[in-house]
């Protein structure tokens, strides 16, 4: 299948410090929040992004919807360099935030806020937007009349289905979901899942859902890409991720929902805080809190490790993984 | 803005009782402004000669040579002061209304601007002028403005502008910096903020952003700001025409009919400069209360009551 939208090692560093700091102490305070990134998203598939609170997985995504421009690397969409992207071809990529509330401007009611998405879409007669409108709310599971409706009269979930379907008022290919269910309670977070998913389906959008919620991620995901500091740690098919694990990170996010399971008699194996991305470790930056780093040995100190097959649709970044995708902790 | 959310913000506003007083006087002096022409007694240039045996000026309720009877007396060229001070009233108040509304809508379109391309070279540009018009304390620019380009108005090319308008053009001068940077102030927190992105995905063109969805979420603290400053601005209009920088003579305007009362402030009339000091003071009271009442309605949580405290 083609690649609908890819990045090749893509960069994106934030200054931290400020010119005159720059100036006086000659040091660049750069947060690397995505450090070279490779990752590829074919048409109709949706891919999960995990990771912990400050990973870089909204860069990422910001950097696919283009709302950033990288430091380095390029994003492609359908083979063309978004930077010299045309604004037609642009609107085919959009962005679901994570505070549906912060999204969409309070001054507007849904109809307003509908209408210029739709206008944008071509010409059409008063009638003809009023029944896009009315069919667009009913694709999103709202009744007509919540068209005259303001964003303070809405819940948390409404407010995420006007969202989305302002996004799809534009017919995007590719949808980057930024923690969209992160601001709602259980059984709205399931009814968006499914929508999301469904709508995914029927139309062939592309997703790109970012989450720390792995149950979330399952639910939706054909592929997931483990994040940890700005790098992808393993990327692999939900089902093969889940019952499968290879990076030592994965496996701790995965035990993390495991000691929720009073059955379960697997113990954490993840502590302490992520590291600063100010200061990232050296060698594998996730040595610091690695269960199996002494196994391994001081090479995790040393140099960072490539992200390398295991299989055909599975990479991993880890030494435990040398050349064949043995591990070499269990063969010892 | 809905019926329930307005009928909150007018009973807050009626709630205060100086502030409804405010209002009203507020009110009557634009009834007076509007309607000068018709309310004047007499007309502003129109003079009278004092009756057999008097000087100039002619006394509060005293008969003229030729019989008419000037409630308000006459100023030392024997001209009628309550017409004087009804056309004043008008000039005054032309002259703070608009200039204030002025730099009000030019400082939304500089501050939005400036707020939404925020680090640019525009904003450097624009911020760094303004920067320098700040140096100046208040009405002292206003007073280098108008004695630079004079009171007989300003040559644009073929055209001269009124005199009125050379004093409007200065106080916007002065008022425009800090109105743009309470904008600018207030944008740049909504110009990073979700639905801005979420317009530009979609493709909407700046200028439509910066019009449509930015500047109706950043307009309170400048409207608060601008009527707060109308008080400022008949004070500034007054005090220019008290330093003869006011529009050119006959025109009448508050300051300059209270600067003329001087000329007798160490004779028998001493009092004469009350009715126009009191009718500046009235003013610019009227406008002070009405604007803090609009800030206490749009900012509720600025109230002077607790701030005191």
């Amino acid at each position: 299948m083609a690649a609908l939208i890819e990045t090749e090692s893509v960069k994106r560093y934030y200054a931290s410090s400020s010119w005159l700091q720059r100036l006086l102490l000659l040091r660049a305070n750069e947060i690397q929040a995505v450090d070279g990134v490779t990752l590829r998203i074919d048409e109709g598939e949706i891919v999960g992004l995990v990771g912990e609170s400050g990973c870089g997985k909204t860069t990422l995504g910001w950097l696919l919807a283009g709302l950033v421009q990288p430091t380095e690397g390029a994003v492609r969409y359908r083979g063309r360099s978004l930077a010299s992207i045309d604004t037609e071809t642009r609107k085919k990529i959009q962005l679901l935030f994570q505070y549906p509330r912060e999204s969409l401007n309070p001054r507007h009611n849904v109809r307003t806020i509908l209408s210029y998405p739709i206008r944008k879409m071509g010409y059409m007669a008063h009638t003809e937007i009023t029944a896009r409108l009315h069919s667009l709310l009913d694709m999103v599971g709202l009744p007509a009349h919540y068209a005259d409706r303001y964003s303070f009269q809405l819940s948390g979930g409404e407010l995420q289905r006007v969202a989305l379907a302002r996004t799809l008022a534009l017919e995007p290919e590719f949808i980057v979901c930024d923690e969209p269910t992160s601001a709602v309670d259980m059984n709205v977070k399931v009814q968006i899942l499914k929508l999301l998913s469904d709508i995914s389906r029927e139309k062939g959008i592309s997703l790109l859902f970012i989450s720390h919620d792995l149950s979330a991620v399952r639910f939706i995901a054909d592929r997931i890409c483990v994040m940890y500091l700005g790098k992808v740690v393993e990327q692999a098919p939900a089902r093969q991720l889940f019952e499968h694990p290879h990076h030592p990170y994965t496996m701790a996010l995965l035990d993390a929902i495991a000691d929720l399971d009073p059955e379960s008699t697997r113990k954490a194996s993840l502590q302490g805080q992520p590291p600063s991305p100010l200061a990232p470790p050296a060698g594998c930056r996730f040595h610091p809190r690695c269960a199996y780093q002494e196994q391994v040995g001081s090479i995790c100190r040393q140099r960072g490790p490539h992200l390398q097959p295991l299989s055909t649709d599975h990479h991993v970044r880890c030494f435990l993984y040398p050349e064949n995708g043995q591990n070499i902790a269990l063969v010892q | 803005m809905n019926k329930a959310r307005f009928r909150i913000l007018w009973n807050r506003f009626i709630g205060d009782k100086l502030v409804v007083l405010g209002g009203v006087i507020a009110l009557l002096f634009l009834v007076i402004a509007v309607f000068g022409p018709q309310l004047a007694p007499f007309g502003f240039a129109q003079q009278f000669r004092a009756a057999a045996g008097e000087l100039l000026p002619i006394d509060v309720m005293s008969t003229t040579a030729t019989g008419e009877r000037l409630l308000l007396g006459s100023d030392s060229l024997g001209r009628d002061m309550l017409s004087r001070l009804i056309y004043g009233t008008r000039t005054t108040l032309v002259i703070s209304i608009s200039s204030v509304s002025m730099a009000t809508i030019l400082a939304i379109f500089l501050g939005s601007l400036t707020g939404y391309f925020q680090g640019s070279l525009f904003d450097e540009i624009v911020m760094r002028l303004i920067d320098a018009l700040l140096t100046f304390p208040g009405i002292l620019l206003a007073v280098i403005l108008v004695a630079a380009w004079g009171t007989q108005g300003i040559k644009i090319g073929p055209i001269t502008t009124t005199p009125e308008l050379t004093i409007v053009f200065a106080l916007v001068f002065t008022f425009t910096p800090r109105l743009t940077r309470t904008m600018r102030g207030s944008t740049i927190p909504q110009a990073h903020r979700a639905y801005i992105k979420a317009a530009q995905l979609m493709g909407m063109p700046f200028w439509r952003i910066i019009a449509f969805e930015l500047t109706p979420n950043c307009l309170t603290a400048v409207i608060i700001q601008a009527t707060t400053y109308l008080g400022l601005a008949v004070f500034s209009t007054a005090g220019l025409g008290f330093l003869g920088l006011g529009p050119a003579e006959p025109q009448p305007e508050l300051g300059k009919i209270l600067a003329r009362t001087q000329e007798y402030f160490l004779n028998r009339q001493f009092w004469h400069i009350f009715i126009p000091g009191f009718t500046i003071s009235l003013l610019v009271f009227a406008f002070s209360v009405l604007g803090d009442g609009i800030r206490n309605v749009l900012d509720p949580e600025f109230r002077f009551e607790e701030a005191d405290v």
